[in-house]
């Protein structure tokens, strides 16, 4: 039907493989790298924090060929696919540079102490930016080559893969997706309803409004708009609704949660309450469409770590999107059997999908993102088992709720029995070292003999001993994580420059009530499931 | 594959010269479609605009105005 499955394979044709191929190419380097006895760190960078000029210009200077490699890196892939799926190289290559620079300028303001104070991250500043510069001037043709909202946000989500433990999809996903098909089935109904019964518009108008609000957004709209044979300016009409709801709730989503969500870990004493886990899970039910849900979850995990990231990716994309083949297919059969006998197509396409629709409409980018969860659950599971963390004696631990510097002397330290076997005291190397992970028991066992310097180095040795958090998660899921941050930079600035809100409410309000039903009984519903029904499993999540 | 099966598909949609299914030109077709999503993601598939009906189809489907489309267009 389209040039991909005219010309075979769409391995190379579509977004969503190349996703795949970027993804698992960075992954590949970042392990390789490690594996090599070196990291991809130096190359995967993002700015860091500043308050005055002068540290701004020394961090730019300091990182120049970090931020290089990874515009080089990126763009050699971006382009040689985009080529590859037809589009205009120049064209694609000068906006490219433009989102990039565009990307770091907005890391950069987001480092600013300033923007900190005011609680904006990177995500809702690229959002902001981009949808204040959009609504001025539209983007010309040209640009548009580049604004590849989807292909930005689903290499993000597969190189979030390899920060999401297998173990964490497999405990949280079966109670994601009973969520998420509660939540999706009574949206599309209630939408479906709206629409058809209360404002009496087309049954497949209907479907593409459902779809949109219960499933994948714009995406789903449109895989089941093909399925039902929906009216082109259905489908216009379902993507304008769509976009227009999905950015609303970034705000309205974003604001809510971080009031809701208690500053600094502390714990939660007010009856509005929620934990970063809640959050996450409660946009991955109630936001219309990945990138837009990235957008919130992204910007919570600036003050919260991953648990809302995590959350949002098991609700949204494995409890809801990878379904959209089943809704097309059912809805199809659903089209034929009842919807189309009420009208008369006369000579308009007849027929309907077959069951191969499943797997044809399936994101193939959470193929990915399965992929890369398996090969960094594997290596995390194989820590070498001669791996023997080391600490100087004088020196700084990092923790994620404190840094502290110390100064230690262990030259007659008393090592307890029992260990001696496995910790030591290198003289030479002003370290001491322990083989094996240490436990908190054995930390408290060296603790009890230690004055307060030594406590904080044998606190640093207890973290350094932890081969994943001091190797893998700092030398190879560090650097991807930073990656990870760069593509959905550059997706959320591509929503804000490609959104003209302008252009988008040409519809009439009946579909808009429609899908406005929808949304009241969606996010009620799912703070509800979320917080009362299933928050245990949310709040454990991390 | 069945007679009737294979003689719909060599009239399907998939094969008609009206179709359109160059990503680019599917979302010029669709105003917003850029926002939150794509013409070139796997969730399209292999649907395409059929310019005459002004519907959203897949390469299943068949009608009386199916023009077949050149060899290598």
């Amino acid at each position: 039907m389209n040039e991909r499955s005219s010309k075979g394979s769409n391995l190379l044709r579509t977004e969503d493989y190349w996703a795949i191929w970027l993804g698992m190419l960075v992954i590949a380097l970042s392990v390789g790298f490690f594996w090599a006895g070196s990291t991809l760190k130096p190359w995967a960078v993002t700015p860091g924090t500043w308050s005055d000029p002068s540290q701004l210009t020394s961090d730019l200077a300091e990182h120049f060929f970090g931020f290089l490699s990874v515009f080089l890196g990126f763009g050699l892939v971006f382009a040689i696919s985009m080529r590859i799926m037809g589009r205009n190289l120049g064209e694609f290559l000068l906006g490219y540079t433009i989102l990039f620079l565009g990307s770091l300028a907005i890391l950069y303001l987001a480092g600013w102490s300033e923007m900190e104070r005011l609680d904006l991250g990177a995500p809702l500043l690229a959002l902001l930016i981009g949808l204040v510069i959009g609504n001025i001037k539209a983007a010309p043709e040209w640009f548009k080559t580049s604004l590849r909202t989807e292909y930005y946000i689903k290499t993000g989500i597969v190189l979030l893969g390899a920060t999401l433990p297998l173990t964490l999809i497999a405990e949280a996903g079966p109670i994601a997706f009973v969520q998420a098909t509660i939540v999706s089935i009574t949206t599309w109904l209630v939408i479906y309803l709206a629409a058809t019964r209360i404002f009496a518009l087309d049954p497949r108008f209907g479907a593409v409004l459902g779809t949109g609000g219960a499933v994948c957004g714009v995406s789903g709209s449109i895989a089941v708009g093909g399925a039902v044979k929906a009216d082109k300016d259905h489908i216009a009409i379902g993507i304008a609704v769509v976009s227009i709801w999905a950015i609303a709730m970034i705000f309205a989503l974003t604001f809510l949660t971080k009031w809701m969500i208690p500053a600094g870990g502390a714990a939660m004493t007010e009856w509005y309450h929620i934990s970063p886990g809640e959050a996450g899970a409660w946009v991955g039910t109630s936001e219309y469409a990945d990138a837009a849900g990235f957008a919130v979850v992204a910007e919570l995990a600036s003050d919260h770590g991953d648990a809302p990231i995590h959350a949002f990716t098991l609700m949204k994309v494995i409890g809801r999107d990878i379904w959209i083949g089943i809704w097309a297919f059912v809805l199809s059969i659903v089209s034929v059997t009842f919807w189309e006998r009420g009208s008369q197509t006369g000579e308009g396409p007849q027929g309907r999908v077959g069951i191969s629709v499943v797997w044809e409409r399936f994101p193939k980018f959470v193929l990915g993102f399965f992929a890369a969860s398996v090969v960094m659950s594997l290596i995390a599971a194989s820590p070498p088992d001669d791996y023997v963390g080391r600490a100087p004696v004088s020196g700084t631990f990092k923790s994620k709720a404190q840094t502290h510097e110390y100064y230690a002397d262990f030259s007659d330290f008393q090592i307890p029995a029992a260990l001696a076997d496995r910790f030591a005291y290198q003289a030479a190397e002003d370290a001491i070292s322990f083989e094996g992970k240490m436990s908190l028991e054995e930390l408290n066992a060296l603790a009890a003999h230690a004055d307060e310097e030594q406590t904080w180095a044998l606190k640093n040795l207890h973290a350094k001993s932890d081969w994943f958090e001091s190797e893998l998660e700092a030398l190879v899921i560090g650097p991807i994580k930073k990656l990870r941050s760069w593509a959905f930079v550059l997706c959320f600035l591509c929503i804000g420059l490609s959104t003209r809100f302008k252009e988008l409410a040409t519809f009439g309000l009946k579909p808009f009530w429609a899908f406005t039903i929808g949304v009241l009984v969606n996010v009620p519903l799912g703070y509800v499931l979320t917080t009362k029904v299933f928050a245990d499993y949310w709040r454990a999540l991390q | 594959m069945s007679a009737p099966r294979s003689r719909a598909r060599e009239r399907g949609c998939e094969r008609c010269a009206y179709l359109v299914r160059d990503a680019a030109e599917f979302e010029a077709a669709l105003p917003g479609i850029l926002i939150l999503s794509s013409g070139q993601g796997e969730s399209r598939g292999d649907q395409g605009l059929c310019p005459i009906h002004q519907r959203l189809v897949t390469r299943e489907m068949t009608c009386g105005r199916f023009e077949r489309r050149a060899m290598g267009e």
